[in-house]
């Protein structure tokens, strides 16, 4: 499974008609990608296009517009890159093969089954907790800050963050923190409470502080009791299938 | 990266209708953190809760500042809360400040 994180992009350019053993080059090349695991590739089919031959492919000229360039791309990571360069090497007769740097941001798979719901169970350990102080009106992007900031939360997988609003405070800025009827704008205390590993907490910490204009960020040890849902159903016989 | 620093996170746990000499509790521990210069200081306000025999809402004060500056403060509100809890965690924080 790819994840979040650095990570290796793989592009072949071949031709439409290439073979390889009396079968499309680039149906073979799919293959082979698919029965090693790789987390997903796309091919497709150039408009127009020339290689090392220089020859221009182009639907423009019917005697030319069966050769045109397929262009087959998939990422995953550098070990499962390494592992199939080599037959890709040798499979690419006729072609070009490169190799790039990436960066993933996001794998998401849709399942297609509902998640088992298990019994609660608890789990406790040692984790932090991050609490940022800021204030209702503070704006990153002309978006509340603190709606960015859950945003980013969630874009780095951080497992949770509640938005809490106060009814009265003061801090860095010096100024009171009130509810006022007489004016439509209101700046009351905003925090956001954040609870995880201390690796994920110190990722958060140093996302938040980047857009932080000013404001508080405050990290504390706790203990996490924690309530899961335990895999034992599994082992239960099948139960009659919920409709989602 | 900004320096961390060691600081104490003081929570006291009161209702909303305390008062104190006629004024809301809430609202004169903020006004004392003020007047002792303590670096900040908000209040939150609990959907639901219970303590002792009151069924208002309960209110958290949250105050974040130097362990000597919370160490000060916790006998002068501990003066102030009758019914409620305090409680005192150490923290590390991280502040950012306006560019002037």
């Amino acid at each position: 499974m790819l994840n979040q994180g650095p990570a290796k992009k793989v592009t072949i350019y071949v031709n439409e008609d290439a073979q390889y053993h009396k079968q499309a080059l680039h149906d073979s090349l799919l293959t082979f990608l698919l029965h090693k695991g790789v987390s997903g590739a796309t091919a497709t089919r150039a408009f127009a296009g020339f290689g090392v031959h220089q020859m221009l492919h182009t639907p423009k000229v019917e005697a030319l517009a069966e050769h045109l360039p397929i262009r087959i791309e998939f990422v995953d990571t550098p070990e499962k890159v390494e592992e199939v360069l080599p037959t890709l090497y040798e499979m690419v007769s006729d072609g070009l093969i490169e190799v790039q740097d990436t960066n993933v941001i996001k794998n998401a798979r849709k399942s297609s089954k509902p998640e088992p719901k298990f019994p609660h169970e608890r789990k406790d350990g040692p984790a932090k907790l991050l609490r940022v102080f800021i204030g209702e009106a503070d704006k990153w992007h002309d978006e509340p800050l603190y709606e960015a900031i859950v945003k980013r939360l969630r874009m780095l997988e951080v497992s949770g963050a509640t938005v809490f609003r106060g009814i009265l405070g003061y801090g860095a800025k010096g100024h009171e923190h009130k509810k006022s009827f007489l004016h439509l704008s209101r700046d009351l205390p905003v925090l956001v409470s954040v609870i995880d590993s201390a690796e994920k907490i110190e990722a958060a910490r140093s996302a938040i502080e980047d857009m932080l204009e000013d404001g508080l960020i405050v990290i504390s040890d706790v203990e996490i009791v924690r309530l899961v849902r335990s895999p034992k159903i599994l082992e239960e016989p099948d139960a009659p299938s919920t409709s989602r | 990266m900004r320096p961390a620093q060691a600081a104490k996170v003081l929570r006291i746990h009161i209702a909303e209708p305390d008062k104190t000499a006629g004024a809301p509790l809430y609202q004169a521990i903020v006004a004392k953190c003020r007047e002792l210069k303590i670096a900040g200081a908000s209040v939150f306000v609990g959907l639901e809760g219970y303590a002792e025999i009151s069924n208002a809402r309960p209110l958290d004060i949250t105050v974040v500042d130097t362990p000597e500056n919370i160490d000060r403060l916790i006998p002068i509100l501990a003066e102030m809360v009758d019914t409620g809890l305090m409680s005192v965690s150490t923290a590390q924080v991280i502040r950012v400040e306006a560019k002037a």
